[in-house]
């Protein structure tokens, strides 16, 4: 069809018979392959051209938005959201069962370890959290604890590309960059996938990379974990701002341009990428103006700023970051990651020692940050359709490290999710009576990103990229949906 | 881009490798090697496969752990943000706009002539050199003070530099 028109338009004469013949031919063919490719993934029709234009998913979706509270280090489960009564029976006492692969074998296993902290039960369901996190625990009937997660990396690299992307091992499109190729995002004056101080460690922006996907799938980092957030606040998003030119200056030079490029065009009609960059830069320009208005957090009430922690330096960094969340979420970004990481000051969630301390000092700094982001968003009547996941890359052992620290545990570990479309006041899955293997209900990272993908109204098998002369999909040849846990 | 305002390292060797690379991989304080601060060829640019600057990737560079048979092409805002407002744009609009005014002999017109040639290896169009002097003009009146022509001609040349007509070949 294409080619068809461009003949027309560009010679202006009468088309020869064969060219007419070749022209209609790769035009009916190209239709039949784009209606073929169109069912085949259901969802990449996009008739502006646009690769971030809202697309409709597969089915009714229970959530619109995700997000993704990433606690990098590793969390440890089992003195959080899982209560384990043989560890505090047996405490001091030898592991009986045999030790799966662990990461750190040069400072061995010692015995197994009691949790030092109690758990409560919270809210009308009774959920047990653990003392490390109060106020999360307030929202206890908000959350579905997901007590069976497992993984296959037992280093911190491979564990978080494959809790990002499905794989331990290559490189493939980040979760994000799967939602916003399945959907597109709502408001095209903001980037659809946002990375809030993304580690650079541990896979850095593979993590949020598109790979294979176009780039326009990428997530966009807000600063990096290194980073203070009064820093961050300088320039949030790179290139974002222009701060040489006053806004009637920025027009001008634009309009130069787009007349460049407009009589440019006029005499090459037939390709549609000359008017597609011109429609970038104008998006770009209304992108730039409206942009860092999301930004402006200290805009927001005193009771909402204490809501967040943002009263106080310890929960300062979360707070900003959960706050910045909702804004984005209320303004329609698509996918949205808060980052709580190995901060300046700060340790990450990597006990291999001192447990105590450093998961305590860890919980602090998030745990009244995320209850207030759980509280605010249930209170604006978004939390039905923004699905809510805390997690980190893995969990921790039930056999102590260096005294008072747990090495990595993949093979049975606990995140929770909240809103859009989950069961609140629930525990999916269990593990073993030591905490150290996922025995009911197992969730594997697969299943986790189905069900997340579900949630959003896809179905992850139809999800489909071809590349490199095969489909892929965020969950390879994996994934099933726990159906249980939907609301 | 670099190529244009002379600014081109041509030497041969050496390397782009960011740091002294002895802090190790997972340290936050290490960034992925930024291309906008470099002037070598890019066959110099180390490529971490597993560590993109992002961004090559802003601009659909190709996976680097598989041969890929074909490069993407995305054509979306935050792209058109880089060239609007990124420091590598600047310098470079910059410095093309300092070799235009270098020498004070020449009138307007030769410099909008060099200007074209080396952007889009051609000279004006007739209603071009109008417009376009016309538009330096313009940006020196709402943008006063001891730069404003200097930066009236680098506002131009970010406008060329921008354009379709440079970015693709017919």
């Amino acid at each position: 069809m294409n080619d068809l028109h461009s003949l027309y338009r560009r010679l202006e004469v009468p088309v020869s018979r064969r060219a007419m013949l070749r022209a209609s031919a790769g035009g009916f063919g190209f239709l039949g392959l784009a209606g073929l490719l169109a069912e085949e993934s259901g969802l990449l029709a996009s008739p502006s051209g646009n690769p971030l234009a809202e697309r409709p998913p597969h089915f009714k979706p229970r959530a619109r938005r995700v997000i993704f509270l990433f606690m990098h280090g590793g969390p440890s489960g089992i003195d959080i959201l899982d209560p384990k009564e043989r560890l505090t029976r047996d405490h001091g006492k030898p592991l009986p069962i045999e030790r799966p692969l662990a990461f750190d074998d040069e400072n061995p296993a010692g015995p197994l370890m009691q949790s030092p902290w109690e758990f409560r039960p919270g809210g009308q369901s009774g959920l047990p959290v653990s003392d490390l996190f109060p106020h999360v625990r307030d929202c206890a009937d908000d959350l579905c604890v997901i007590r069976s997660m497992v993984g296959e990396g037992v280093d911190h690299g491979a564990a978080m590309l494959q809790t990002f992307t499905g794989t331990s091992t290559f490189v493939r499109p980040s979760m994000g960059s799967w939602v916003v190729y399945g959907l597109g995002t709502e408001n095209q004056n903001l980037p659809g996938y946002i990375m809030i101080k993304p580690a650079l460690s541990h896979g850095g922006a593979k993590n949020w990379g598109s790979a294979f996907l176009p780039g326009a799938y990428q997530g966009t980092a807000v600063g990096h974990g290194g980073l203070y957030v009064k820093d961050v606040r300088k320039e949030p998003i790179r290139y974002l701002l222009n701060e040489r030119y006053s806004p009637e200056l920025a027009r001008y030079e634009l309009d130069m341009l787009q007349n460049i490029n407009r009589r440019h065009r006029q005499l090459r009609r037939h390709d549609p990428e000359l008017e597609a960059r011109i429609q970038a830069f104008e998006l770009a320009f209304r992108m730039q103006a409206a942009a860092p208005e999301v930004f402006e957090v200290e805009k927001e009430s005193e009771p909402t700023r204490k809501l967040y922690g943002l009263d106080d330096p310890l929960t300062a960094d979360f707070g900003w970051q959960c706050l910045l969340a909702r804004r984005m979420a209320e303004r329609g970004v698509r996918y949205i990651q808060c980052t709580h990481t190995y901060m300046p000051g700060g340790v990450g969630w990597d006990q291999h020692g001192e447990l105590y301390a450093k998961h305590t000092e860890n919980a602090r700094q998030v745990d009244r940050p995320i209850a207030g982001l759980l509280k605010d968003l249930k209170g604006r009547g978004l939390l039905e359709d923004t699905l809510v996941i805390w997690a980190g890359e893995f969990g921790r052992t039930p056999v102590s490290q260096n005294g008072d620290g747990r090495d990595h545990n993949p093979y049975g570990y606990s995140i929770w999710m909240a809103g859009g479309g989950v069961k609140g006041g629930i525990a999916y899955g269990a593990t073993d009576e030591f905490g150290y293997h996922a025995v009911e209900d197992r969730m594997h990272i697969h299943d986790f990103h189905a069900t997340m993908l579900h949630l959003l109204g896809i179905d992850h098998e139809k999800l489909t990229y071809t590349y490199g002369g095969r489909n892929f999909r965020l969950t390879d040849v994996a994934g099933v949906v726990a159906h249980k846990i939907l609301a | 881009m670099l190529a244009l305002d002379d600014s081109l390292d041509l030497k041969m060797g050496g390397t782009l490798q960011s740091g002294t690379g002895y802090q190790p991989e997972n340290s936050n304080e290490r960034l992925s090697m930024d291309p906008e601060t470099q002037r070598l060829r890019t066959i110099y640019l180390p490529l971490r496969r597993a560590n993109l600057p992002p961004l090559l990737a802003l601009f659909d560079f190709g996976d680097a752990t598989t041969s890929s048979g074909e490069r993407l092409q995305t054509n979306v805002a935050p792209q058109a943000l880089f060239m609007l407002n990124s420091q590598f744009v600047e310098t470079r609009s910059r410095k093309l706009a300092e070799l235009l005014l270098k020498d004070p002999g020449s009138d307007d017109r030769e410099r909008l002539n060099l200007a074209h040639l080396r952007t889009l290896s051609r000279h004006p169009r007739g209603e071009e050199v109008d417009r376009a002097l016309d538009y330096i003009r313009g940006f020196e009146e709402r943008s006063p003070g001891d730069e404003s022509r200097l930066q009236g001609w680098q506002s131009y040349c970010k406008a060329l530099l921008s354009s379709n007509a440079f970015i693709y070949v017919d």
